[in-house]
């Protein structure tokens, strides 16, 4: 009896051990949100309405807890991110009885983690795009329209972003993603170690386009053998150092939407002689050393092997700072030199912050979206930390310095303002300057547009050619561009099943939306 | 009142089948009606019933490519290859191992040939790594010693088929050849004994004793391997290769299409009608491979 009543409870124990651990998932509140959201809105418009006499008038302090999940790219420590969490909370608990999550993924593996946690429904209210395509993510529905959410509680982000902008973030007529206050041109360029550049005594100013930096390269082999002058970031060189309008992304481009023609034709990229001189260059470059041998299988970041001294060099985008960005990044003195003029395409510089589709409450994240974009201490603390432990306040000069014993290889919090919202409010970096956010203002003036910006393409119809032709570059553009395989064979290959895969499609889809969209300017 | 007896006698044992039943349910059989995603456009927000129906677009759109030929084709011969490969070497280290008569070595034999089964598959890449890095690598070191020119090995996918069957024998050799081992060490010692006195070599013995015995424990693991031949060992394919785009023509299998379809182009009804189609041709073959079985030897087949 005694055994029997024992086997029985052994069974009901292990039976309630394998119940709870599938307790409280997939319960996602879908209907709760839209019915507060709702409710929330016929309270705001009441309030709306009394917002000409009254600016602040909406007291968002009362609503029902609620938490903000944050997930962001860069490098930071748990701990660092906890305690960056429990400050920024403080600001939003006050005003809108929010608590914030922070967590910052690493650069190689942020877009697998949030696309895993878009499909597993994990908890998630905003992101930035990084590596995210706008259009994409929003014909799967990965992220929320916004327009209401905007209208409602976005006012200072409405009142803050220009008309093309919105435009450049309008899918289907909706808009799916608030753009960063940041630069907003892109120029491209070559980062590279200055005490290497300096011991080679070259001659950087002749340098104007990719094609000349082998002379430099030659130069820098010569003297440390065992350094690889460009290497590659987590298995890719992404530069091609063109100045092309991707149009939107996916395939299908504008070949050198700078100049003075009028010429609205979309090219298969892969097929121009571009970029056919391109892969042979890189390939020969691989060849003679220059690029790094398995530069399509790495996955370091090129500025840890930059740090190390194994590598001289890599491409990046050009702006005011930039090479006090990356001596920051690297933690040794960065020369940069420009390679391709600033120029802004639909595209370009766009850094966006998302609602996911599956936060549970997506006006509350929206009201956080508007506070960090507008307060600047918020701002400040999401981009630079915690003061005293991650920086200091140079009061007098109103820069920020590093503590003593913290820089920037150890830093728990990496600084990278440009993926924030709003890094034009933050406090400028000693060695930027105080005067780098007037700066970057007149770079994203200065800037020259291309002819069809303001155009973005919608992919809906052609989803799944898409993901055929991705599956044809996968095996091709990464290594061609690393120089590890010879595009005497694999470039014809290459372009031959993107056709099989439906290029063309894809390619004449983008042509008549554009024609249309050309027709209406 | 037989029958409740008997319900009562045997309800601690159905208790403890429950957790297991449940598991099965929930991981097994509740994502079965996921199949649907593979006829819907997959829309996020709108969840798995809630996107719009597509019909066989996904289907057609797949085996239009080329990449349906390709995986399909890398998934079957790669696993052929590994079943009878696989099964001739466990065998034969199995019955290697019964052979030696020293308990302390033969004991250091089976832990050593066991190990590589344990090892995670993200070491054994890494471990990989080590011999074919193009320029640190053991294998390019030897190749330059000799006077041959170095070979990037991630990016030449000659070597790959080669290169993934020996990382798989390496690893799973030991685990396949426990199992026999098992059944070697479970035959009757006088049949050998009346053998010796017969006057048979030890070649006859293993021909005439050994390998019969061992028959009826071949056929079900290479049953349940022929069953297995639509899904491919994700790690293997996914990990050792370093996920290296030139060598994803003699690497990539419907697990690893699949996962690249749902992370790297977030395209899930693509790789629902990929994971469909393997569970289809899957079931198929479970059962064709059963069948033959049932006809040849009835005591060997699964149901």
């Amino acid at each position: 009896m005694k055994r029997k009543l024992l086997s029985g409870l052994l069974a009901v124990s292990m039976m309630c051990a394998a119940l709870t651990g599938c307790g409280d998932s997939a319960n996602a509140p879908s209907e709760d949100a839209g019915t507060t959201a709702q409710q929330e809105t016929a309270d705001g418009e009441s309030a709306a309405s009394a917002e000409d006499d009254v600016q602040e008038a909406v007291d968002y302090s009362n609503q029902e807890a609620y938490t903000v999940k944050i997930v962001c790219v860069g490098d930071a420590t748990t701990e660092s991110c906890e305690e960056v969490a429990k400050a920024a909370s403080a600001i939003t608990e006050e005003k809108f009885n929010t608590t914030i999550e922070l967590v910052r993924l690493s650069y190689g593996s942020f877009y697998e983690e949030v696309n895993l946690m878009l499909s597993s429904g994990e908890k998630l209210d905003l992101f930035p795009n990084f590596v995210f395509s706008t259009i994409t993510a929003a014909n799967t529905g990965q992220i929320l329209p916004i327009d209401d959410l905007l209208a409602e509680y976005g006012q200072d982000i409405l009142a803050a972003v220009p008309e093309e902008e919105w435009l450049c973030l309008t899918v289907n007529g909706e808009i799916y993603g608030v753009p960063n206050d940041k630069d907003k041109a892109e120029g491209f360029g070559l980062a590279m170690r200055t005490d290497m550049l300096e011991a080679t005594g070259y001659d950087v100013s002749t340098i104007q386009t990719e094609a000349d930096l082998e002379g430099l390269f030659a130069a820098v082999k010569e003297l440390y053998p065992d350094c690889y002058p460009l290497v590659s970031d987590n298995g890719q060189i992404g530069y091609s150092n063109v100045a092309n309008d991707t149009l939107g992304g996916d395939f299908g481009y504008l070949e050198n939407c700078l100049d003075d023609s009028d010429d609205m034709t979309v090219v298969d990229w892969y097929e121009t002689d571009t970029y056919a001189e391109l892969v042979q260059r890189r390939y020969d470059w691989a060849q003679k050393g220059y690029i790094m041998p398995d530069a399509a299988t790495n996955t370091q970041n090129a500025y840890e092997l930059m740090a190390t001294g194994k590598g001289f060099s890599y491409f990046c985008n050009t702006k005011p700072g930039i090479e006090n960005e990356w001596t920051r990044k690297v933690g040794v003195d960065i020369t940069v030199i420009e390679l391709v003029e600033p120029h802004r395409t639909s595209t370009t510089g766009m850094n966006t912050w998302y609602i996911a589709h599956n936060s549970e409450q997506p006006e509350r994240a929206m009201q956080v979206l508007n506070e960090m974009r507008s307060n600047p201490e918020l701002s400040n603390l999401l981009i630079n930390g915690i003061e005293g432990e991650h920086y200091l306040v140079d009061e007098e000069a109103g820069v920020l310095t590093y503590p003593e014993g913290v820089d920037a290889s150890n830093t728990t919090y990496s600084s990278v303002a440009w993926i924030w919202p709003n890094e034009l409010i933050s406090i400028p970096w000693e060695a930027d300057g105080p005067d780098i956010w007037t700066q970057t203002k007149e770079f994203n003036e200065s800037a020259k547009l291309s002819r069809a910006f303001g155009f973005m393409w919608d992919n809906s119809d052609v989803l799944n050619e898409i993901t055929a032709c991705n599956n044809v570059t996968a095996k091709y553009k990464d290594a061609m561009e690393c120089g590890s395989l010879n595009p005497e064979e694999a470039l014809p290959k290459m372009i031959q099943e993107l056709k099989d895969a439906g290029v063309e499609t894809i390619i004449a889809e983008k042509q008549s939306q554009l024609d249309a969209w050309a027709a209406e300017q | 009142m037989n029958k409740k007896k008997r319900w009562k006698r045997y309800l601690p044992l159905y208790l403890m089948l429950l957790p297991g039943g449940i598991y099965l349910i929930i991981n097994n059989y509740m994502p079965m009606a996921g199949i649907v995603v593979a006829f819907k456009k997959y829309n996020y927000r709108k969840g798995i019933f809630g996107s719009d129906w597509n019909g066989l677009k996904n289907f057609a759109f797949l085996f239009k490519t080329k990449d349906a030929w390709t995986i399909t084709r890398n998934t079957i011969c790669y696993n052929l290859v590994f079943i009878a490969l696989g099964t001739l070497a466990a065998v034969t280290v199995a019955i290697l191992l019964s052979e030696i008569r020293a308990e302390r070595a033969k004991k250091t034999y089976q832990t050593l040939i066991l190990l590589p089964f344990l090892v995670s598959i993200v070491v054994v890449s890494y471990i990989v790594y080590g011999f074919l890095s193009t320029e640190f690598g053991y294998v390019n070191h030897v190749l330059q010693n000799l006077g041959t020119d170095k070979i990037s090995w991630y990016s030449d996918p000659t070597w790959w088929p080669l290169i993934l069957v020996l990382v798989n024998l390496w690893k799973n050799i030991g685990y396949n050849c426990v199992l026999y081992y098992a059944t070697l060490m479970g035959i009757d010692s006088s049949y050998y004994e009346a053998a010796v006195v017969d006057g048979a070599g030890r070649w006859q013995r293993i021909r005439y004793i050994t390998l019969p015995s061992l028959a009826p424990t071949i056929i079900i693991l290479t049953l349940m391997a022929v069953s297995k031949i639509f899904y491919s060992d994700f790690g293997l394919f996914y990990q050792v290769p370093m996920n290296s785009g030139p060598l994803i023509d003699v690497t990539n299998t419907i697990d690893t299409y699949v996962y690249r379809g749902l992370m790297e182009n977030s395209n899930i009804g693509m790789s629902a009608a990929a994971g469909v189609y393997q569970s289809l041709v899957g079931f198929v073959l479970v059962v064709a491979a059963n069948w033959i079985v049932r006809k040849k030897d009835s005591q060997s087949a699964l149901f």
